[in-house]
C-alpha cells in the first residue's frame, strides 16, 4: 500500500479510542471510512492531519515514515485536510483563504495578489465552481460556497493525499454530486482520496473501497462493488441491523399543532402556508437556500416574520425572540450545534439544565440539587447518553452524543412543537437510528413534529408528510404513497409532482 | 482583452458608485476619515484661522506618541488580543532614556537602540506567558503593565530626569516648518502597506478571525503572537522614548493614560475586532482625529478635565456603532 497507517494506538485520559489500528490506501483509489460514534475514525484522521499525535505506531507513505506533529507538518509531508469544521478566516477574500500561509514565500515576501488571484481562478475553473470570483470575501459567501473553497484550498497545496471529512454535510444533492466528480478526479490525478460520510449512498456512488471502523479497531475492508448497505451496516454495528429506519405508524389527529398563513420574511419567504397536525411528522425539503432555513428561525423567533400569521395549538402567536418560541412550547434542535445549540465547555449537567434553571431554584436563588438531578437522569437515560457521568465536558463528547444533549436540553423545557433543523447532519449511523425512533417517538405522544434534512432518504423513510419548498414557498405537500425520492426532487425543482391515485 | 482595455480607462461615474459602495458597506473603515474632515471644520468654525501647515505639522509632533504607540496596540487587536503592558513599556522607557541616555551621538543612539531592545524583550515576555501557558492577554498584559509601572516608578519615583539636550534638540528641530516625526508618518505607512502583504501579516487576520482555522490552516499560531507582542513592545518602547525628547523629561507614570488612549485610536481608525478588519492606516487617522479632538475642546474652552471623559464616550459609541452595523449587515444577509 502507497499509504500506511501500522498499529496506532492513541488514547483520551485512559479512554482507548485506538488500538493497534492499521490502515492503508493506494494512489488512485477513493476510499470511505465509515464507522459508529466514537468508533476511532475521526481519531485517526486527526493522527493522520496532525491535529494529534499518535501515542504508538506509525505512517508510512511511499515507502518512506512521516513524522507528523502538528497541521503545518502534515500538509508539507503532503497530506491535506478537508476539515468538516470549515478553517477558512471568514475576514478574508478567497484568493488570500486559499493560498493562506503559502509555504513558497520566504519570510517577508510580498504576496503577489494578481498571481494568486489567477491562480485562484484558475483551480476555481478547473474544479468546476461557477458563481465565486477569487475576490469575495469568504464572510460574504453561503455555506456551500465556503465548503466549496475549503476543497480548493486544500487542493491548492497540491497533497499527495486528500482527506474529506463529512466534506458533504454542508452540501445539497446537486452540489454532493460535484464531490464526488471531484473526488474521482483528484483520484484519477493520481491522489489518495480518503473519503468520511455517515450518507451510504454516496459511499456506493462515489468511493471504491470501504474501511469499516468499530470500537477502535480495524472491522475490515470491502470493495463496494462486492458489497451492499446491510453488510457495511453490520459491520459497523457488529450485529445484524434490525431496521435502520422505525416503523412508521400515523399517530397524526385533527387537530393542528402549527399552522402558518401566508408567512413571509422579505424576499426569502414569500407566503408560506403550511400546517402540522398533533402527532405528525412533517418533513421539510428542497434544495439548499430556497428558504427552509429562514422558515425554521422564524419559527424559533430567530428572526421576526415581515407578514402573515402563524398558530400554534390554535392560539395565534407572534414571536419576537426565541424566549417567545420557548413560551409557546416550540423547541429548536439548530443547525450547527457547537455553535447554536450547546456551550461546549460546561459540563452535560449545566447545558440540559441551562433553559430550565429559573423552574429549579429552591429559596430563590439555589438551584435544587435534586430536583436538576432528576432531570438530568432522566434525560440521559431516555437519551442513552455514552459518557462516564453527567460532568463530562459536552466537548468531549462525539459528535452523535452532542447532539443527543441538544435532544436532552430542549425536553427540558417541556415542548410540544419540535423544530428539527437537520438535525442528522455529522451524526453517525447508530445515533441516527435512534435520533430517527426518538422523532416518531415524539410524535406518537402527540407532539408536532417538523422535520428539515438535505438526505432526501430521510424524508421519505421517516416523516407522514412531506412538504417541498422552492423558491420562498412550499411547492408540493406530499402524503402517503406520494412521499417518494422523485416527487420530492420534482418538487424541489418547481416541477409538478405525480400524485397516486388515491392519493389526497 | 477587450475586457482589460475597457477595465483600464477611467470611468469616473463608475469609481464614484463603487466608491458608495464601499463606503456603505464597509461604514466602520470610512469612519476615521470622515471623523477627521468634521473635527477639522468644527475647529475652523470654533477658531477661524487656526488650522496651518505649521499648526498641523506640530499637531502631528503631538500626536506622535500616540500613533507609535497604538500601532502595537492595533496589530495586537487585529489578532484578537489585548495589550495593557503598552503603558507600563512606555512608562519605563520614558524614564530610563530620560534618565540614562548620554549626551554623544553614540551614546543616543545606543539609548534609542537599548530601549528598543528592552520593548521587544518586554513584548517576547507577553507572548511568552500569553502562548505557553494559554493565558487571558487582558489579564497576562495588566499584570506585566504593573511590573514595568513598578521598575519605572524604582527608577524615578517622581516626574524629572535628566534628558540628553543633544537628542530632544535633533528631535524637535525643524526642518523648513517640518518637525521630524512628520518624516516618521511615510515609514509607517510604508511598513504596514508591506507588513500586511506578507504572510505573517495575513496570518494575523486569519488567527484574529479563527484561530483553529488558522492552526488547521498550519499556521504556526503560537509564534506569529510572539511577533505580534514584540511588535507591539517595540512599538510601546518607540513611543515612550519619543515622549522624552517632546516633553523633554521622564515621568514614571504618564505612559498610564495610553491604555484607553491606544484602544480609542484603534478603534476609532476603524479597528474591529468582532469581524476582524481594520488598517494601520487609519489608526493613524484615528490617533491623530483624537488628539485634535482635545484641540477643539481646548478652543471651545472646556477644561482639559473633559477630555478623559469625551474620549470614554466617542469609544463607546464608534464601538456600538460598529456592532451595529455589523449586526444589521448580518440581518440583511440573514446569517444570524
Amino acid at each position: 500500500m502507497d499509504l500506511e497507517l501500522k498499529n496506532i494506538s492513541k488514547s483520551f485520559s485512559g479512554v482507548k479510542a485506538l488500538k493497534n489500528v492499521n490502515f492503508g490506501a493506494n494512489y488512485g483509489e477513493v476510499r470511505a471510512l465509515l464507522g459508529e460514534n466514537g468508533a476511532g475514525k475521526s481519531t485517526l484522521i486527526k493522527i493522520l492531519a496532525g491535529s494529534y499525535t499518535a501515542d504508538e505506531g506509525e505512517i508510512w507513505l511511499d515507502g518512506k515514515q512521516l513524522h507528523i506533529k502538528s497541521p503545518k507538518d502534515a500538509f508539507e509531508q503532503g497530506i491535506g485536510t478537508v476539515y468538516q469544521e470549515l478553517s477558512l478566516a471568514q475576514n478574508l477574500d478567497v484568493a488570500h483563504n486559499v493560498f493562506l500561509n503559502d509555504s513558497r514565500l520566504k519570510t517577508g515576501q510580498m504576496i503577489n495578489r494578481r498571481e494568486i488571484e489567477r491562480k485562484t481562478q484558475e483551480l476555481l475553473d478547473e474544479y468546476e465552481i461557477d458563481g465565486v470570483s477569487p475576490t469575495d470575501i469568504v464572510r460574504e459567501l453561503s455555506l456551500p460556497y465556503q465548503q466549496m473553497i475549503e476543497i480548493i484550498k486544500c487542493l491548492a497545496k497540491d497533497p499527495k493525499v486528500v482527506i474529506l471529512d463529512e466534506a458533504t454535510s454542508a452540501l445539497a444533492e446537486d452540489r454532493v454530486k460535484w464531490l464526488l466528480r471531484i473526488a474521482r478526479k483528484m483520484a484519477n490525478d493520481g491522489r489518495i482520496v480518503i473519503f468520511i460520510s455517515h450518507r451510504m449512498a454516496e459511499i456506493f456512488e462515489g468511493c471504491d473501497n470501504v474501511t469499516v471502523f468499530r470500537n477502535g479497531e480495524n472491522a475490515g475492508e470491502r470493495v463496494l462493488s462486492e458489497t451492499n448497505p446491510d453488510d457495511l451496516v453490520s459491520m459497523m454495528l457488529g450485529r445484524k441491523q434490525q431496521g435502520y429506519y422505525p416503523e412508521r405508524i400515523d399517530h397524526s389527529t385533527d387537530e393542528d399543532m402549527l399552522k402558518i398563513e401566508d408567512l413571509r420574511l422579505k424576499e426569502k419567504l414569500v407566503g408560506v402556508n403550511l400546517s402540522v397536525k398533533k402527532g405528525q411528522v412533517m418533513g421539510v425539503g428542497g434544495l439548499a437556500g430556497q428558504g427552509q432555513s429562514e422558515l425554521f428561525r422564524v419559527l424559533s423567533g430567530a428572526l421576526v416574520a415581515t407578514g402573515g400569521k402563524m398558530f400554534v395549538d390554535g392560539k395565534e402567536s407572534h414571536l419576537k425572540n426565541p424566549a417567545d418560541s420557548i413560551k409557546n412550547g416550540i423547541a429548536l434542535i439548530p443547525e450547527d450545534r457547537s455553535t447554536q445549540g450547546l456551550i461546549l465547555p460546561l459540563s452535560i449537567r449545566e447545558n440540559i439544565a441551562l433553559p430550565v434553571i429559573n423552574d429549579i431554584k429552591k429559596f430563590g436563588v439555589l438551584v435544587d440539587r435534586k430536583k436538576e438531578k432528576k432531570i438530568i437522569d432522566d434525560s440521559m437515560d431516555i437519551l442513552k447518553i455514552k459518557a462516564s457521568d453527567a460532568e463530562a465536558r459536552v466537548s468531549s463528547l462525539s459528535g452523535g452524543n452532542q447532539q443527543k444533549v441538544v435532544f436532552a436540553k430542549i425536553f427540558a423545557t417541556n415542548p410540544k412543537l419540535f423544530l428539527l433543523y437537520d438535525c442528522t447532519r455529522g451524526v453517525d449511523v447508530g445515533t441516527k437510528a435512534e435520533i430517527f425512533t426518538l422523532v416518531r417517538d415524539l410524535a406518537s405522544k402527540g407532539n408536532g413534529v417538523l422535520f428539515y434534512s438535505s438526505d432526501v432518504e430521510e424524508l421519505v423513510n421517516l416523516c407522514d408528510s412531506v412538504a417541498v419548498m422552492y423558491d420562498g414557498k412550499v411547492s408540493a405537500v406530499l402524503d402517503g404513497a406520494d412521499i417518494t425520492k422523485e416527487n420530492i426532487i420534482l418538487a424541489s425543482v418547481g416541477e409538478p409532482v405525480i400524485r397516486s391515485e388515491k392519493g389526497a | 482583452m477587450e475586457k482589460q482595455a475597457e477595465k483600464r480607462s477611467f470611468d469616473v461615474k463608475a469609481t464614484l458608485q463603487n466608491g458608495l459602495t464601499y463606503s456603505r458597506k464597509n461604514f466602520d473603515q470610512v469612519l476615521p476619515f470622515i471623523l477627521l474632515v468634521v473635527v477639522l471644520v468644527l475647529i475652523s468654525i470654533v477658531q477661524p484661522g487656526a488650522i496651518s501647515g505649521k499648526w498641523l505639522a506640530n499637531k502631528i509632533d503631538g500626536a506622535m506618541v500616540l500613533i507609535l504607540a497604538s500601532m502595537g496596540q492595533s496589530l495586537v487587536m487585529l489578532m484578537y488580543g489585548t495589550d495593557l503592558s503598552i503603558a507600563g513599556i512606555i512608562c519605563l522607557t520614558n524614564t530610563l532614556s530620560a534618565l540614562f541616555m548620554p549626551n554623544t551621538p553614540f551614546g543616543v543612539i545606543g539609548t534609542i537602540l537599548a530601549m528598543c531592545l528592552l520593548g521587544v524583550v518586554a513584548g517576547i515576555f507577553n507572548g511568552f506567558i500569553i502562548t505557553r501557558f494559554k493565558m487571558q492577554p487582558f489579564i497576562v498584559t495588566l499584570a506585566t503593565w504593573s511590573i514595568f509601572d513598578g521598575l519605572a516608578l524604582y527608577f524615578l519615583p517622581r516626574d524629572g530626569g535628566n534628558v540628553a539636550p543633544l537628542y530632544s534638540n535633533f528631535m524637535m528641530q525643524r526642518i523648513g516648518i517640518l518637525p521630524i516625526s512628520v518624516f516618521i508618518l511615510p515609514l509607517l505607512i510604508l511598513m504596514w502597506s508591506w507588513l500586511k502583504r506578507t504572510r505573517f501579516g495575513v496570518a494575523i487576520f486569519a488567527i484574529g478571525r479563527n484561530e483553529t482555522a488558522a492552526h488547521n490552516s498550519g499556521i504556526n499560531v503560537n509564534m506569529v503572537k510572539l511577533k505580534v507582542y514584540a511588535f507591539s513592545g517595540l512599538f510601546a518602547a518607540l513611543a515612550g522614548t519619543y515622549r522624552t525628547a517632546y516633553v523633554a523629561s521622564g515621568s514614571p507614570t504618564a505612559g498610564d493614560g495610553y491604555v484607553l488612549l491606544t484602544c480609542c485610536a484603534a478603534v476609532l481608525g476603524g479597528i474591529n475586532v468582532a469581524s476582524g478588519r481594520g488598517s494601520l492606516h487609519r489608526t493613524i487617522v484615528g490617533a491623530f482625529v483624537l488628539q485634535l479632538i482635545t484641540d477643539l475642546l481646548v478652543f471651545c474652552g472646556l477644561s482639559t478635565y473633559w477630555t478623559s471623559l469625551i474620549q470614554g464616550a466617542l469609544l463607546i459609541i464608534v464601538v456600538a456603532t460598529n456592532s451595529g452595523l455589523d449586526l444589521l449587515r448580518k440581518k440583511r444577509n440573514l446569517e444570524v
